[in-house]
């Protein structure tokens, strides 16, 4: 069902525009800003400030198998998993894999062998599968979800109130969202799902990747899509729940699970051998969301290296490859056949080196940009005023945060009526499209580290974006506002969900949209990519659950897939202090957790 | 006549002993007497001290943890009559230790601690404390730890600072170090010399904020470096400046061309360096 996919090389631009970002230390007494590098990163995360390696035609060949990867057909005897290897794979699951926005939304609890056979009789009687459940998983990942809430979601309480009433409807819809979980706008709902449909597919890469090729994991997703797949199987969920360690307070915040990965030992040969998955998880790690188009949108304080358009493109084949991927992880989550995948998803492609897309991206630009203005002038004074007017400084900052530039630009999204026509839950679709827009992302992000020339930060990125979706959603539901999909599909009642805009570049983003990430004192802003792994994911050990790398007053402070060596560094070759990371204890790292 | 105090264990020496301890006048040849203490048992409160300095609970002893076993004895040494300088405000500047072996955590030990010097410094005097533990008649490791005292006149001259050797870091972290940590190394250690301890009792030593212990900041950093460090080792250490608590620094370390093990904790300056080569 799925096809092959290549990676495709993005030629470079002439000699003298290939330009690095080469971030220096603002030196003592300089002046910080976002271009220059952090004075010392104090972080739990797995991740850092890294830099993409550059692959070979022969690393990228095997690269290419994480975007059609196989489910396993079976397990079979192995060795069991080392804490540092469980490490490294939440590190490229549920540490990293979400994209450009995020919320503390997600959490992991992985069971030893013995919980794994009693959580397989439970699967089995579950409902619903779009693939076989397994026997003789060495672990198995119970992935928890809970609504989208973050300072954004706060803010759109406050939107779209009539004057007077929202002294009423405000606290209304509050109470709605903290008791009933209500979310203000169906796209925050569909927020959820997207991240769920990245991380299911990410999954499937970390546990080949941090195992070295020896294991596999066989991602159960769609008998925990949505209100009606929950209520068919809600009792033997319940018992899933308790054998994860889900407590009555985290469900009454609305944790509920949102997949499981069942991961053992695999007898088919791997497509990538030990020092390829070691690469390629060091690269992985170090991907990031690409705003910037030199060029295009570069503040004018920016250096001069984002200030010049580069003579580089997105090739057409390599646009048909990210096609291509999506199209294969549609069909993987949902088990429809490629043709119908090829209708149900709606993509429009916004081609801005011609006039038609030039119009077009005006267009979306202008309308985002009233929705800002309006929602702006709504919001009621009685909660603006005494924030100092806080909330409608936020909104206004969406201006910028939405701002479109690349070279491709798509737009996409289902049809509610069409998908449900097809057989399928329109939340497992709205999970599937998350899997399959992040997937063909990754194409363009790997070939974006395909023979990076000399001098050069990466040679392709993207931004997956639902801000633009979000915005255009505020719109549709209290201005009367057409679906961004509307004129490329007045027929089909479309639902947009993300956006995604593809640039062929050699400079990475300034250091600053990373920093926001990882310093814990410009974090709570929009955004929080970086949990630590005792924040989020722990194991399950005779019947207790254990934070991950969290033991005996220390936390983890080591960088996953450290050994790569691939840290930011300043042109003379100095790193940021504590960037590197140190690694974790050997005798706890060694450790077999569920043989101790 | 060369004191020698003998013990089953080491013994506990009270806080007020320390603070009351006087100085008095070093004998005409200028040097301190030897004045030396054994014990022929050690006890252990290792837990407890692997979780305050990092270390992974494990069977054998952390590099630093034969010193606390012999804490009793320095200070039998240093509250000694005989010892002629007093203890308040003394600072921890230097420490070599040579590890012979692993010790295994079960085996029984007895340790012999003694003093010697002084020599002179730039703001006052240092002396040396020296400890060897045991393991039947096995030395197993051997300490010297180098103390400054303001006690003592200092000659003023600003000693030329060892060059430091480039490494290419394979460690770099940031360490938070909590505004109690004096206290819980305090309550292990049995080290409560108040510039440890409160914002108060650290101002009249100069402080406007506690420090953390030397021997907390070196074993904090052997439990960073783990398996790096190898069983039979020398460590030369030497403590540039403090560090207040609470505070943020950062730690990084890797190998010498030489193979040696190098390691530093910064603030914005240097606070504590060390080298580690195989004996």
């Amino acid at each position: 069902m799925q096809k092959p996919v290549e990676l495709v090389a993005i030629a470079p631009p002439p000699p003298h525009q290939r330009v690095a970002r080469a971030a220096r230390f603002a030196g003592e007494g300089g002046r910080r800003d976002r271009y220059s590098l952090p004075d010392e990163l104090h972080s739990a995360s797995p991740i850092g400030y890294r830099t993409r390696p550059s692959l070979s035609v022969s690393e990228a060949a095997a690269a290419s198998a994480l975007l059609s990867l196989a489910p396993p057909d079976r397990f079979v005897a192995g060795p069991p998993p080392t804490e540092s290897e469980l490490f490294e794979e939440a590190s490229l699951g549920v540490l990293s894999s979400r994209q450009s926005t995020n919320y503390l939304g997600h959490r992991q609890a992985t069971l030893g062998p013995d919980d794994s056979a009693a959580l397989a009789e439970l699967l089995e009687q579950l409902p619903g599968h779009e693939r076989p459940v397994l026997r003789g998983a060495a672990y198995t990942h119970v992935a928890f979800t809970r609504p989208y809430r973050t300072a954004f979601t706060f803010l759109l309480t406050f939107v779209g109130h009539a004057p007077f009433a929202s002294l009423f409807t405000v606290p209304l819809r509050a109470w709605n969202k903290r008791f009933h979980l209500a979310d203000d706008i169906p796209s925050v709902g569909y927020l959820q799902h997207l991240h769920v449909g990245i991380w299911a597919d990410a999954a499937e890469r970390a546990a080949l990747l941090a195992s070295a090729g020896t294991r596999r994991a066989n991602v159960l997703m769609r008998a925990f899509s949505g209100p009606s797949a929950q209520a068919a199987g809600a009792s033997v969920i319940e018992r899933i729940e308790a054998l994860a360690g889900l407590s009555a307070t985290d469900r009454a915040a609305g944790w509920r699970v949102a997949f499981v990965a069942q991961v053992g030992a695999s007898d088919s040969p791997s497509p990538i051998d030990a020092p390829t998955c070691r690469k390629l998880g060091a690269t992985l790690v170090a991907l990031r969301s690409e705003r910037i188009q030199p060029g295009v949108n570069a503040e004018e304080k920016a250096p001069a290296q984002y200030q010049s358009r580069q003579d580089m493109d997105v090739p057409d084949p390599l646009t048909e490859m990210a096609g291509r991927a999506a199209y294969n992880a549609f069909c993987h989550w949902t088990g429809v056949d490629r043709e119908l995948a090829k209708g149900l998803l709606l993509l429009e492609r916004i081609d801005v080196l011609t006039d038609g897309g030039k119009e077009r991206l005006r267009g979306v630009r202008k309308d985002l940009e009233d929705i800002t203005d309006r929602l702006v002038a709504a919001i009621p004074l009685w909660a603006d005023l005494p924030t100092l007017r806080a909330l409608s400084k936020n909104a206004m900052r969406g201006k910028k945060a939405f701002a479109l530039a690349g070279q491709r630009i798509y737009v996409g999204g289902l049809a509610r009526e069409e998908v449900e026509a097809a057989g399928l839950d329109f939340t497992h679709a709205v999970r599937a499209f998350g899997a399959a827009a992040s997937r063909s992302a990754l194409v363009c992000e790997l070939s974006g580290c395909l023979e990076i020339a000399e001098g050069c930060d990466l040679m392709a990125g993207i931004c997956l974006m639902a801000g633009p979706v979000n915005q255009n959603d505020i719109g549709k539901q209290f201005y009367g506002y057409a679906d961004l999909l509307q004129g490329a599909f007045p027929e089909r009642n479309p639902t947009s969900l993300l956006v995604w805009t593809l640039k062929a570049k050699t400079v990475a983003d300034p250091i600053g949209n990373e920093e926001q990430l990882l310093n814990d004192r410009r974090k709570g802003a929009l955004v929080d990519l970086r949990p630590a792994p005792h924040e989020v994911a722990w194991l399950r050990v005779e019947g207790k659950s254990q934070p991950l790398r969290r033991r005996d007053g220390r936390v983890n402070a080591e960088r996953a897939f450290a050994d790569q060596d691939n840290f930011v560094r300043d042109d003379e070759g100095r790193e940021i202090p504590g960037n590197r990371g140190s690694a974790w204890p050997l005798a706890w790292s060694k450790e077999h957790p569920w043989s101790r | 006549m060369v004191p020698v105090m003998e013990f089953d264990t080491p013994p506990a020496t009270s806080m007020f002993a320390i603070a009351t301890k006087r100085g008095g006048a070093l004998p005409a040849d200028g040097q301190i007497p030897h004045i030396e203490a054994r014990a022929s048992r050690l006890e252990r409160p290792l837990a407890a001290y692997a979780r305050v300095c990092g270390f992974p609970a494990t069977t054998r002893l952390p590099l630093t943890f034969p010193d606390l076993l012999a804490r009793g004895l320095h200070l039998a040494v240093l509250t000694h009559p005989a010892f002629p300088l007093r203890l308040m405000g003394i600072l921890h500047t230097g420490q070599r230790i040579e590890s012979l072996r692993a010790i295994d955590a079960q085996e029984p030990l007895s340790a012999r601690a003694w003093v010697s010097g002084p020599r002179p410094a730039r703001r006052g005097g240092e002396f040396d404390l020296h400890s060897e533990v045991f393991a039947g008649a096995e030395c197993v490791w051997r300490a010297t730890t180098t103390i400054l005292s303001r006690a003592l006149a200092g000659d003023g001259q600003k000693r030329p600072a060892a060059q430091p050797t480039p490494f290419s870091p394979s460690r770099s972290t940031v360490w938070s170090l909590p505004a109690d940590l004096g206290r819980r190394y305090a309550e292990v250690s049995g080290d409560h010399n108040p510039v440890h301890l409160w914002p108060l009792t650290a101002r009249p030593f100069g402080f406007k904020r506690p420090i953390a212990h030397g021997w907390w900041a070196l074993a904090r950093a052997l439990a960073e470096l783990d398996a790096d460090v190898p069983e039979a080792c020398v460590l030369t250490a030497r403590f540039h400046a403090p560090l207040p608590l609470p505070g943020r620094v950062s730690f990084t370390s890797g190998r010498e061309a030489n193979g040696a093990l190098r390691f530093e904790v910064r603030r914005k300056e240097l606070c504590l360096a060390g080298v580690i080569s195989p004996a």
